[in-house]
C-alpha cells in the first residue's frame, strides 16, 4: 500500500540531529510517499528509535498536499499553513486556513483531520471554537 | 608668457626623463624569479601505525598508513592509504579511510582525498552510519569533519545525498547538509522487502 512506501524528502538544506531524533528540511521541500506528495517551505521529521519517520510537520504559505487517485478513489488535494502527518496512524491534520478537496467536494475549516488510509475526513472542528466548518458536497452527475 | 625659470625647469625635467630611460636600458636583464625549491620529504616511513592517547590515558586516535612522507618545510606529512580510527568521547568509534591524505604538523588537521569513506559502527543505541565523498577535511580533536563536494550518507537502507556536509561526529551525531539534498527513509522492515 502507499503507506508502506519509502518516504523521500528533498530540500535546499537539511540538518540531521541524532540527539533529538529529528531531521529538518528547509527551502523548497518536497515530501513524497507513493502517490502522496507534500510541498512546503519547511519540514521537521521526528524519527522512531529505529530511524523510521514517525511524525512529519510541514509549514508553508501554504503547505500543499496531493494524493493521486488510485483505483476508483478520487484525487485529493489539501492546503493549510501547517500540516501534521502521523505516519503510523496514517492521519494528516491540516491546521490554519485548512482546505481539503476530494474530487469536487470541498471542506474548509481551521482544522481538518484526514484519514489517509480510508480517504475520509474524520473531523472538521474549528480550533478557535467558532464551530464554522464549511462543507460543499457536489452530487455526482447521474 | 613662459618665464625663463619655467623653461629651465622643463628642460631639466626632460633631461632627467631621458637619463633614466637610458640608465634603465643599461641595467642587466632581470633574472627569472627563483623556481620554488621542489618539495622533498626529509624522511619516509613505510607501514606506519600510530596511536594517540588522551590525557585520561584513553586511546583517542589510531592511524594506520602504508607510507608516510614527512616534509621539513611546514612539518606536514603525506599519507598513502591512510586509515584513521577516531574514538569519540561517547558513542562508537568512527573509521575513516581514503586513497591518500595529508596531516598537519600538530595533527590537528587531516585532509583525506579519493574514495573517502567514514564509517560509524552501530551499538546498542545508535545505528551504523556511512559517509562517502571524494575529499574530506577532518579535525580529529574537535570530532568534526566537512566537505563541500557531493556526499552520500547511508544507514541501513536509508540514504541521504547532498553537496556539502558539516558533521559533528561526537555523540550525539549532528550533520548539516548545505546543498540541494535528497533523503529516503524506509517504512517497512528492510528484510520484509
Amino acid at each position: 500500500a502507499d503507506q508502506d512506501e519509502p518516504i523521500q524528502i528533498e530540500a535546499d538544506s537539511v540538518e540531521l540531529d541524532e540527539q533529538e531524533s529529528t531531521s529538518l528540511y528547509v527551502g523548497n521541500v518536497i515530501v513524497v510517499q507513493g502517490q502522496m506528495s507534500i510541498a512546503a517551505d519547511r519540514v521537521l521529521v521526528h524519527h522512531r528509535p529505529d530511524r523510521r519517520p514517525e511524525h512529519i510537520t510541514a509549514w508553508g504559505q501554504p503547505v500543499r498536499y496531493r494524493q493521486q487517485p488510485t483505483g476508483d478513489a478520487k484525487e485529493n488535494r489539501a492546503r493549510a499553513l501547517r500540516m501534521e502527518y502521523d505516519v503510523t496512524k496514517e492521519q494528516i491534520t491540516l491546521i490554519d486556513q485548512a482546505e481539503l478537496l476530494q474530487g469536487n467536494d470541498r471542506f474548509s475549516s481551521d482544522r481538518i483531520v484526514y484519514d489517509r488510509a480510508h480517504a475520509q475526513v474524520k473531523a472538521g472542528a474549528s480550533a478557535k471554537g467558532s464551530g464554522r466548518v464549511k462543507i460543499t458536497i457536489v452530487p455526482e452527475a447521474k | 608668457m613662459i618665464t625663463s625659470r619655467q623653461l629651465l625647469l622643463a628642460i631639466v625635467l626632460a633631461g632627467l626623463g631621458a637619463a633614466s630611460w637610458w640608465w634603465n636600458d643599461l641595467l642587466p636583464p632581470k633574472e627569472p624569479p627563483p623556481t620554488p625549491r621542489e618539495r622533498r620529504p626529509d624522511y619516509v616511513v613505510e607501514q606506519v601505525e600510530a596511536t594517540q592517547m588522551g590525557i585520561d590515558g584513553q586511546v583517542r586516535r589510531h592511524l594506520v598508513t602504508k607510507t608516510l612522507r614527512h616534509y621539513p618545510g611546514d612539518g606536514s606529512s603525506e599519507l598513502d592509504e591512510p586509515r584513521l580510527t577516531l574514538y569519540t568521547e561517547e558513542g562508537p568509534p568512527w573509521v575513516a579511510s581514503a586513497d591518500n591524505g595529508w596531516v598537519s604538523e600538530d595533527g590537528s588537521e587531516l585532509r583525506l582525498r579519493g574514495n573517502v569513506i567514514i564509517d560509524r559502527q552501530a551499538d546498542a543505541s545508535t545505528h551504523a552510519v556511512r559517509i562517502e565523498t571524494d575529499a574530506l577535511q577532518v579535525r580529529p580533536r574537535e570530532e568534526y569533519a566537512e566537505t563541500d563536494l557531493p556526499v552520500r550518507l547511508t544507514s541501513g537502507s536509508d540514504w541521504v545525498r547532498s553537496v556539502g556536509l558539516r558533521a559533528w561526529l561526537g555523540e550525539p551525531l549532528r550533520i548539516e547538509l548545505q546543498g540541494r539534498t535528497r533523503a529516503q527513509f524506509n517504512i517497512v522492515d528492510d528484510n520484509a522487502e
